[in-house]
């Protein structure tokens, strides 16, 4: 089996494994990695969505080589209880979710666009959300979430 | 404080309710009620968790256990202390009384058993609650932003194995043949469960699941059925359906003048399905002759939602 380098929330990781298998696979079967949830495995609802670079993509729908030699972050990287992500402790405060089982994607999403934009406007928010899918209903208080999240960036 | 309902969480906040009424009669703080899932070996069996009914059902028999318990406690404190029952005040637990005579749940915890008939105790007014119909953030929520396993997709078991089932592509269709010859070569598969239209793979490793399982749809061949109706046409479609006609109330028209413009109209909206994102999932455990099934089910407590040993 060919190993495949890359760099996983800031740690060099090396996978011995079908290159052609799916980042989520690979993350979650592989690496134990279960903050990117299996949603549609289509491209479809963002629920695996994980940063490569500082780009929110589909992990269901990425092969293994693909992500050689680059930076991927998942929900795990952003954030710990002890040292929150400003959108973690926005989501945790606006209490923007429902079952939750989207959230980690959203999250990824978020925060690639607080990335690029450190201070979207409501419409940007939604637009950048726009592949996520809630099934509860929650988006509402998602983009009101990711809007404090930024507020607060910026405040500090 | 332990509190084991018979609700199952699914994002509604029933949890963070029921323990915002058992910390409210009991005079805790919050954070001192811990929640245990429910299960059917620790929970009372309150049927179903659904049609907006925990908070009235499972909440009202917190409320009167937890009154039940806090009397048991302050009658036994009264006995300890020499103090009359109505001098007592309890506050995150701590049961004080005049003359700075205290102790506490935990003091005493070893000499109650609340394996008893209850005796109806009065649970405490609206008024006299603190926490109870005012917002608290909800228990579940922290897990599930910092990507803890609260799902069981997210578990695993030592040497545990996977499964997947094969669907057919039409509803109701029927398997006519299975062909198990291309899922068979699938390295890691360990059985092909059939059972008359049902049939799946079960496998070392998830992935290898997913081929087995790709591997036997090219083998299956299922007999047709009707399609499903339009899906942009539905209201006119159960409008076509036969239909049994009930009255249920007729009204004259109460207002008697002329008539100076008739308004009809008629509204659809699509069929929405209101559920999670997620895949069905859940996780068995086999030790001897017992089994231990982890659900994400709404109904595991309700006799027909049980699972039942194959004939």
């Amino acid at each position: 089996m060919p190993s495949v380098r890359f760099r996983l929330n800031g740690v060099e990781t090396a996978v011995d494994a079908d290159p052609d298998r799916s980042l989520l696979d690979i993350l979650r079967g592989t690496l134990r990695m279960t903050g990117p949830h299996f949603g549609c495995g289509a491209n479809e609802c963002g629920a695996c969505n994980v940063m490569i670079g500082d780009q929110a993509v589909a992990s269901c729908d990425t092969p293994l080589w693909s992500v050689a030699d680059k930076d991927v972050t998942t929900v795990e990287g952003l954030g710990t209880a002890e040292l929150p992500h400003a959108l973690q402790t926005a989501f945790i405060a606006e209490q923007a979710l429902q079952c939750g089982y989207c959230i980690p994607g959203i999250l990824i999403s978020a925060a690639a666009l607080l990335k690029k934009n450190p201070n979207p406007s409501d419409r940007e928010v939604r637009t950048a959300l726009d592949r996520n899918l809630c099934r509860c209903g929650s988006h509402n208080r998602i983009v009101k979430a990711v809007l404090r999240a930024a507020a607060d960036m910026a405040a500090q | 404080m332990v509190v084991s309902p018979g609700k199952v969480e699914i994002g509604q906040g029933i949890v963070t309710a029921l323990a915002q009424i058992a910390a409210d009669e009991l005079d805790l703080e919050l954070g001192r009620v811990r929640m245990v899932r429910a299960s059917t070996a620790g929970s009372p069996n309150e049927g179903v968790t659904s049609g907006s009914l925990s908070v009235q059902q499972s909440g009202r028999a917190v409320r009167h256990v937890c009154a039940e318990v806090r009397q048991i406690f302050l009658s036994l404190a009264a006995d300890r202390l020499g103090v009359a029952i109505d001098a007592l005040a309890i506050s995150d637990g701590e049961i004080s009384g005049p003359g700075n005579v205290r102790t506490s749940y935990w003091e005493l915890a070893g000499e109650v058993s609340l394996d008893r008939q209850a005796a109806g105790a009065t649970p405490k007014s609206s008024a006299q609650r603190a926490l109870a119909g005012s917002s608290v953030q909800r228990l579940d929520i922290p897990d599930k932003v910092f990507a803890q396993p609260r799902f069981i997709h997210d578990s695993a078991l030592p040497g545990m194995l996977h499964g997947r089932v094969l669907r057919p592509e039409m509803p109701g269709a029927k398997l006519i043949e299975l062909n198990e010859d291309g899922a068979r070569g699938i390295a890691g598969l360990v059985a092909i469960v059939r059972d008359g239209n049902f049939a799946g793979v079960v496998s070392q490793s998830e992935d290898g699941a997913e081929a087995a399982l790709k591997a036997l749809r090219r083998g299956a061949r299922w007999s047709l059925r009707e399609p499903l109706p339009d899906e942009n046409e539905l209201a006119q479609w159960l409008k076509s359906q036969p239909v049994e006609s009930t009255v249920i109330d007729k009204k004259a028209t109460p207002y008697t003048g002329t008539k100076s413009r008739t308004l009809r109209r008629q509204y659809t909206r699509p069929y929405i399905a209101h559920a999670s994102i997620a895949p069905s999932c859940a996780m068995a455990q086999w030790s001897g002759d017992r089994v231990h099934i982890w659900t994400h089910s709404q109904g595991c407590l309700s006799a027909q939602d049980r699972p039942r040993p194959r004939p």
